[in-house]
């Protein structure tokens, strides 16, 4: 479509892009933009934080970045090429290299598989195959991604209401893991655990970006823990972007009244 | 001890075969005293919170004493505990789905309640129900008590469940994770209305989370709770500034995300506290 | 309580499996065989269940009615299940169009008894334990795809669904992984409730002479013959009655007991 974003002098792509996009569901009098017009770019290496309410529409502009929603009008790029439009066999590229983590484990792992067959899964997709690099589902990485993550290989043999939430949030990290991406989206991941649970997780996540070079799309309501995993941050509101810069600018000069609500409701110990 | 709710010894088991639930709890909660009840899930926080309003499954082998203004409420019949629950103590879970008749319009779920103590005439009620919306924030009670459950946001039907939780002055309010499903935002405006609405009625509350910078915005004291025990308690101003209990410290750490540098590790209750050395 | 049901159910099915197996070896009497110096006998020794208007043994036709039971109801619920499962999931996981034709056609289908279906079947190709068979099976079809329908729709707005698009996971694989073994609690149990629908259609059909020729037994022949003499001897109708209502109770308490054991997040509560 643009001929700019085809050109070899183009500074530096960005990996994942989002062009004008909106989003609508239903119509006539039920109507309702879930995003409008928004851009946003993450180029390689960002660790970009999304905050906003629930409605604001920030998992709606992940959904589409992964190319796993269509936009009504704009469009989604990864690496470039356009992703959005694109009929999901045109998407091996996408799919091999952007990988999920959603927020409720207990929705996201399929109740009737082992951890093992669900950490595989995307190894033994026949479309990421494709990619050439992409690991065999092979008992010794299914260990091997257990282990990174730190759960013990006997619990490939459990089925997902036998773990714990931290646990549970884990598996699906690992399978998040299993291909190599090189883009992490994770979508409130840590919303459904426990305070003590929290820790770990994020410690964890935090841990693979840097340890794997990811690029990470971190989506949360808490400004507070997207303070600790990202460099910059996309404040949304109602489905437009309200605020963008980076982290530290963000969190101690807010500029938008409403990423200073959002700060002043982060819940803090009081002493 | 002669408080609102005295919990003496409190022991819960389901089954044999599994670990008690409470292993003999023991609290007393003072009239127009906040109490927070913190622990992970499996603690015994919920367990003990369902012990007070009777609502343990039948499956459940209690032992001790839970007296309420004095009345003994262990081994009460279920008809008695429903006369209680809504009238001397209101409950807020955590999800407000849940407490809500989904076929129902909000108002006339509201005046329900009203009309479980007998005394309202249907003409004034609608009118309280409309004030006591007005109260739990609502700008349009009218629109609201003509809603059906399902038109309203989570923080929506959640003020209105606590709407109906102090509807009849209940000298004891009971809240079950009542901001976990909401967002931060969401949250702070929850909490604050709870702050509020209890400082004017006055009701004792006792008030359940996993988190204890949410419970550091409602509660004066806080309860520690662990696998079934109690390991700590005492005002939320010592326990959250010198904790004595190792699992205790570790769960004050693990809260301060704001004292986190970016890029460091977070603290965990493993550094302070493993379970294996404890028991 | 649970193991109650599906013990109960596997007995009971099992008891009209047995009969029909057995009944291809051997019967106390031949079940075919009318005797006229024995008619309406009592239960009793050596029949046990007695005898009927024409003097047939009563037990040994139950059996060999049991054999056309079985034949009916794997032959209708396999029929419904392999069409109309397949239909209600593509349905389900394909594009708006493509899922408002299937389910018209369900809708069609539907409206169309199987009584209809079943005379049309019988007169094109003459009535068979097989005609009548496969018209409850064709009738069942819209059910299975309904049940399979909603139950994928169900599925497919887990985050597990989402989470094996973004792994790559192609349409039909996610439909063999995921769906297929998520919804199969549900289709058990409306096989179940099915196959039991299926023995009382067929008892229906050949009450009316559009299945089973004679002089081959069935139960529903058998109630047929009853009518004869309800008012003199309304045990001929009990017995009968009696094994179609314990072959259906059988097949829908071992559904029951199915799901709650199909399904690992129940088999731990207990």
């Amino acid at each position: 479509m643009n001929p700019a974003s085809r050109s070899p002098v183009a500074p530096v792509t960005a990996l994942l892009e989002a062009r004008g996009v909106t989003r609508r569901y239903g119509d006539g009098r039920r109507r309702v933009d879930a995003l409008r017009r928004v851009d946003l770019a993450v180029p390689p290496g960002a660790r970009i934080g999304i905050v906003g309410e629930s409605g604001s529409g920030k998992s709606t502009l992940v959904r589409l970045l992964a190319a796993l929603d269509r936009p009504t009008s704009g469009e989604t790029l990864f690496r470039g090429r356009r992703t959005s439009g694109v009929p999901e066999r045109g998407l091996a590229d996408l799919r091999s290299s952007v990988q999920l983590v959603f927020q409720d484990p207990r929705s996201s792992l399929d109740p009737r598989m082992t951890v093992g067959r669900i950490v595989t899964e995307p190894l033994r997709s026949r479309r990421l195959r494709h990619r050439g690099d992409v690991p065999s589902p092979s008992a010794d990485r299914l260990q091997e991604v257990l282990a990174g993550v730190g759960l013990a290989p006997e619990l490939a043999h459990r089925y997902p209401h036998e773990l714990s939430g931290g646990q549970r949030q884990r598996v699906a990290i690992a399978r998040a893991l299993a291909p190599d991406p090189e883009v992490l989206i994770a979508d409130e991941p840590v919303s459904a655990l426990d305070v003590a649970v929290r820790a770990h997780v994020l410690n964890l996540l935090a841990d693979l970006v840097r340890a794997r070079g990811l690029t990470l799309v971190f989506v949360s309501h808490d400004l507070a823990v997207v303070r600790l995993l990202c460099d910059t941050v996309v404040v949304m509101k109602d489905g437009v972007i309200v605020e963008q810069g980076s982290m530290e600018e963000v969190y101690d000069r807010p500029r938008d009244p409403y990423t200073a609500a959002l700060l002043a409701a982060v819940p803090r110990l009081r002493s | 001890m002669n408080g609102l709710l005295d919990v003496a010894d409190l022991r819960v088991e389901f089954g044999r075969h599994r670990a008690p639930a409470l292993r003999g709890v023991s609290f007393s909660l003072q009239a127009g005293q906040r109490l927070g009840l913190i622990g992970e899930s499996g603690s015994g926080k919920t367990v003990t919170a369902l012990a007070v309003m009777g609502l343990l499954p039948e499956t459940a082998r209690v032992s001790g004493s839970v007296r309420l203004d004095g009345r003994e409420l262990v081994g009460l019949p279920d008809a008695q505990f429903s006369d209680l629950r809504g009238v001397a103590m209101g409950m807020v879970f955590q999800e407000p789905m849940t407490a809500l008749d989904p076929t129902m319009r909000v108002g006339r779920q509201v005046a329900e309640v009203a009309l479980l103590r007998g005394r309202a005439t249907r003409g004034d009620t609608r009118t309280n129900v409309l004030q006591l919306l007005t109260r739990v924030g609502f700008v349009d009670p009218e629109r609201i008590a003509d809603a059906y459950p399902h038109q309203l946001s989570g923080g929506q039907r959640q003020r209105v469940v606590l709407a109906m939780a102090v509807f009849n002055r209940p000298g004891l309010i009971i809240c079950d994770e009542p901001t976990t499903a909401l967002d931060v935002t969401v949250q702070a405006r929850v909490l604050d209305l709870l702050d509020e609405i209890l400082g004017e009625s006055g009701a004792a509350c006792l008030f359940i989370s996993h988190d204890l910078a949410v419970v550091s915005r409602v509660c004066s004291h806080a309860m520690v709770m662990l696998d079934g025990d109690v390991v700590e308690s005492g005002p939320v101003s010592q326990i959250f500034a010198a904790p004595r209990h190792p699992y205790t410290q570790g769960l004050v750490a693990t809260a301060r995300l704001d004292l986190v540098t970016p890029g460091e590790r977070l603290p965990t209750i493993e550094d302070y506290f493993r379970r294996e050395d404890f028991r | 309580m649970r193991w109650i049901n599906l013990v109960l159910g596997t007995v009971l099915v099992a008891g009209v499996i047995l009969l029909g197996l057995v009944s291809l070896a051997w019967t106390p009497f031949d079940p075919t065989l009318v005797v006229p110096g024995e008619r309406l006998q009592p239960p009793g020794w050596p029949h046990i269940l007695g005898t009927d208007a024409f003097g047939i043994d009563v037990f040994s036709r139950i059996m060999a009615g049991a054999r056309v039971v079985v034949q009916v109801g794997v032959v209708a619920v396999g029929l419904a299940l392999l069409v109309g499962v397949p239909l209600g999931v593509a349905a389900a996981m394909s594009h708006r169009w493509l899922s408002d034709l299937i389910m018209r056609g369900a809708d069609i289908l539907y409206a169309f008894p199987a009584l209809l279906l079943a005379i049309l079947l019988a007169a094109a190709v003459g009535a068979s334990t097989m005609t009548a068979a496969v018209a409850i099976g064709v009738a069942s079809v819209p059910a299975f795809a309904r049940v399979a329908r909603a139950a994928t729709l169900q599925v497919m707005s887990s985050d597990y669904m989402l989470a094996a698009r973004a792994a790559g996971t192609s349409p039909l694989a996610a439909a063999v992984t995921h769906v297929l073994p998520n919804i199969a609690a549900v289709i058990w149990v409306q096989a179940s409730a099915s196959f039991g629908m299926a023995i009382l259609a067929e008892a229906g059909l050949s009450y009316l002479g559009l299945a089973t020729p004679p002089p081959a037994p069935t139960w529903g022949r058998m109630l047929r013959d009853a009518q004869n003499v309800i008012f003199s001897n309304p045990e001929q109708a009990l017995w009968p009655g009696l094994a179609i209502a314990a072959a259906v109770l059988g097949f829908n308490l071992l559904g029951d007991g199915l799901r709650d054991q199909l399904d690992p997040r129940l088999r731990d509560i207990s």
